[in-house]
This record gives structure tokens, C-alpha cells and sequence, in this order.
């Protein structure tokens, strides 16, 4: 998914950006540079490969390629490319991870209790 | 009645061929009431409040974005509706977005007075009607009270647009650079190289449309150098104004006139 095909962005922090604070938005939004504080956002959201994120997370949809650290809440469907790192609880509907995709967290899906336990966490 | 603000620039002799063209069309097309020429000795302020006064209901700005500004900075708070004739194709965004390209054409689109009204932006207690650039790299901006926006590459600008971006982005099509709504965009741009850029241009013939580096839609920025020191920033490419500035859409608006070919 690149920059140029998201179509209907609303909001792009690019790679030489840094954001501090409550950021929310209504439409589709890509994040290359970085996001420290919260994250909100009605619609999609695109994590790219460099981008570097210390916020707790709410979209509709996100697909992620790099680096967050902080709890995400997606209300659909979450995609986490090969090189997606993340730190922090995950909530989705659906989830969708390619290999060498890293979860240190909870993963919470469907609305359910279900919890599944990272390896890392159950090795320590 | 049709006031006519020549800018002082227009002294120079390469343009009386081209305003004794103007003068002809105008007097033709019978909206040719009175000529006022700027000049070191009389300020523009001078002119305008003078022309106000003498019951102008029509301010036309004939020279470029500068003087359109310097204008509008003085009749944003009165009932006149301001006209555009640019001269030359450089430094003429304003008028180009409104839909007048020619001087000429200009006049007929006067004559016709299709009036829309626009926002205008507003920072600190002054007006500007496009563009606030940033080249100071240690500013910040905080957005809407909510989150600070800050660059990390020496090589980029921030710029805020009220309307129209100084190039060609696929934002153009969608609900971008609105002059009607409330939003005023910040866009991160590169550093223009304005040699190199041109050489490539005409290597590719034509200026590629490409979405900008980072775009946000916001209603209020308050701009400031978080070490307390003084920094500057450009305002409608030629005012330059110390921070700290708090810039958003103004509550008065500007009634001005468009050609058919205009952007919005």
C-alpha cells in the first residue's frame, strides 16, 4: 500500500515530522515520521516502514510497517507488514500478520475475552 | 465607482505600453473612474482610506501578490469589493486561483463582476490572504491547541496555505485549499532549489503532480521558537513578521472579484 494509492488521505506526517500531543482526525491518515502522545482517527491509518510511534492507537483500519509503542484499538482490521514492530496490547476485529511481524503484547480479537499470550511473555 | 491602485513598480517604462493598453480597454468597457498611482511620497494606506472616502465601492489592484495584500490589509474592514489586474505571469498565484491569467482579460472580468466572497487568514493583527512560509527550522507550531508539529530535516519548510500550494499536488482535487471553508492547510515541503528545479522541469517538460511530503488541516496555529528566541517567518511571499504569531481563518471576510477559470 503506497503513500500515492491511500486514496483520500486526509493527513500525512512525513518522514521529517514529529508530532507531540492528542492528534485526532476524521479521514484517512499516513504516519512516516513520528507520533508521541494519542492517536485517533474515524478511518484508515498507514504506518509506514520508518515511522516511529509512542501512542496509545484508535482507527477503523490500520496497516502498519513500522515501529509503535503503545496500545492499539482497531475496530476492523489490522495488517502488520514483515517489518511492523509493536510494543502494547492489540484490539481488532480482524488480524492480518506477515512473517516476521513482532507482537509484544496482548491480542484481544472479535469483541471477546479471548486473550492470546505473545512467546516472549509466556517464556518470562 | 472603479478605483484603480497602481503599484509603485509600475513606474518603471517596460510597463506603460501595457498599462496604456489597460487604460484603453477600461475606458472602453466604460469602468475607467479614477487612477491612483503608489509612489514613495504617498503610502498606499494614504490612497486607499482617501479613495474609501471619496466613495470607491470598487478597489481594483493592478501589480501582483504584494500589492493585492497590501490592498486587502487595508479594506478587509470596509463595504468595497476588490478587483484584481495582474502584470506579469511571475509572483501573480493570487489572481491566477481567482481565474485571471491576462491583464487584459482582467479588465473584461472587472467589467463583468462575478463576486465571490472568501476567508481570509489572519495573523496577529494582520490579514494575509495566502501563504505564511516557514524557513526557520527551530520553530514549532501548535495546532489547534492539541499537538505541536515540529521537523527533524534542516532541508524542509512548513507552509501554510489559506488556498492555493506553489505547486502541483493530487490534494487539488479533493477538499483541500478551500477558500470558503475554515481550515487553513500546513504542508512540509522541500527546500526549493529554484535552478535545479527549473532544469528538471524542463527536462520532464512538465511539473509532476506529487503529494506533498506532509499535509494537516487545521483551524489554529500558534507558531513560536521554543527556546524563547525570536524567529521569522514570511508572509504572502514578501512580509516578513517576528514570532510569536498566532495565525487562523479571520472572522471578516473578503468580497472579491473572479474570472470563469477560477480554482474553487
Amino acid at each position: 500500500m503506497s503513500k500515492e494509492n491511500f486514496k483520500d488521505v486526509e493527513t500525512i506526517i512525513g518522514p521529517s515530522v514529529k508530532v507531540e500531543g492528542d492528534f485526532n482526525a476524521d479521514g484517512n491518515v499516513i504516519i512516516e515520521g513520528q507520533m508521541l502522545g494519542s492517536f485517533k482517527t474515524q478511518k484508515s491509518l498507514r504506518v509506514g516502514e520508518e515511522a516511529i510511534i509512542k501512542a496509545a492507537i484508535e482507527a477503523e483500519n490500520a496497516w502498519v510497517g513500522g515501529q509503535i509503542e503503545g496500545n492499539l484499538i482497531i475496530k476492523n482490521h489490522l495488517e502488520l507488514s514483515s517489518k511492523a514492530r509493536i510494543r502494547g496490547d492489540i484490539q481488532a476485529q480482524i488480524l492480518t500478520m506477515e512473517t516476521g511481524a513482532q507482537i509484544n503484547g496482548q491480542i484481544k480479537m472479535n469483541g471477546e475475552d479471548t486473550v492470546f499470550k505473545t512467546m516472549n511473555e509466556e517464556e518470562e | 465607482m472603479y478605483y484603480y491602485i497602481y503599484d509603485q513598480f509600475l513606474s518603471q517604462k517596460k510597463y506603460d505600453k501595457i498599462l496604456t493598453q489597460i487604460e484603453s480597454k477600461i475606458t472602453d468597457l466604460g469602468i475607467k473612474d479614477r487612477i491612483i498611482k503608489m509612489s514613495i511620497l504617498k503610502s498606499v494606506k494614504e490612497l486607499v482610506t482617501d479613495a474609501i472616502r471619496k466613495g470607491a465601492k470598487n478597489i481594483i489592484a493592478v501589480g501582483n501578490d504584494q500589492t493585492i495584500n497590501q490592498v486587502v490589509n487595508l479594506v478587509a474592514n470596509q463595504e468595497v469589493i476588490v478587483g484584481i489586474i495582474p502584470i506579469d505571469k511571475i509572483n501573480n498565484r493570487i489572481a491566477n486561483f481567482l481565474g485571471i491569467d491576462d491583464p487584459l482579460e482582467a479588465c473584461e472580468i472587472i467589467a463583468a463582476r462575478k463576486v465571490e466572497t472568501i476567508n481570509l487568514g489572519e495573523v496577529n493583527n494582520d490579514y494575509f490572504i495566502n501563504s505564511i512560509k516557514i524557513h526557520d527550522n527551530n520553530l514549532t507550531l501548535n495546532c489547534d491547541e492539541k499537538f505541536k508539529l515540529s521537523l527533524t530535516n534542516k532541508n524542509n519548510l512548513i507552509s501554510i496555505y489559506n488556498f492555493s500550494p506553489e505547486f502541483n499536488t493530487n490534494l487539488n482535487d479533493q477538499n483541500f485549499f478551500n477558500p470558503k471553508d475554515v481550515f487553513l492547510e500546513v504542508i512540509v515541503e522541500r527546500k526549493p532549489n529554484a535552478s535545479l528545479d527549473k532544469f528538471f522541469q524542463s527536462l520532464l517538460k512538465t511539473e509532476k503532480k506529487q503529494l506533498p511530503e506532509s499535509i494537516f488541516r487545521v483551524k489554529k496555529i500558534n507558531i513560536k521558537n521554543p527556546l524563547n528566541k525570536s524567529g521569522s517567518v514570511l508572509v504572502d511571499n514578501f512580509k516578513i513578521l517576528k514570532t510569536p504569531l498566532d495565525i487562523k481563518i479571520s472572522t471578516k471576510k473578503l468580497k472579491i472579484i473572479v474570472g470563469k477559470k477560477r480554482k474553487f
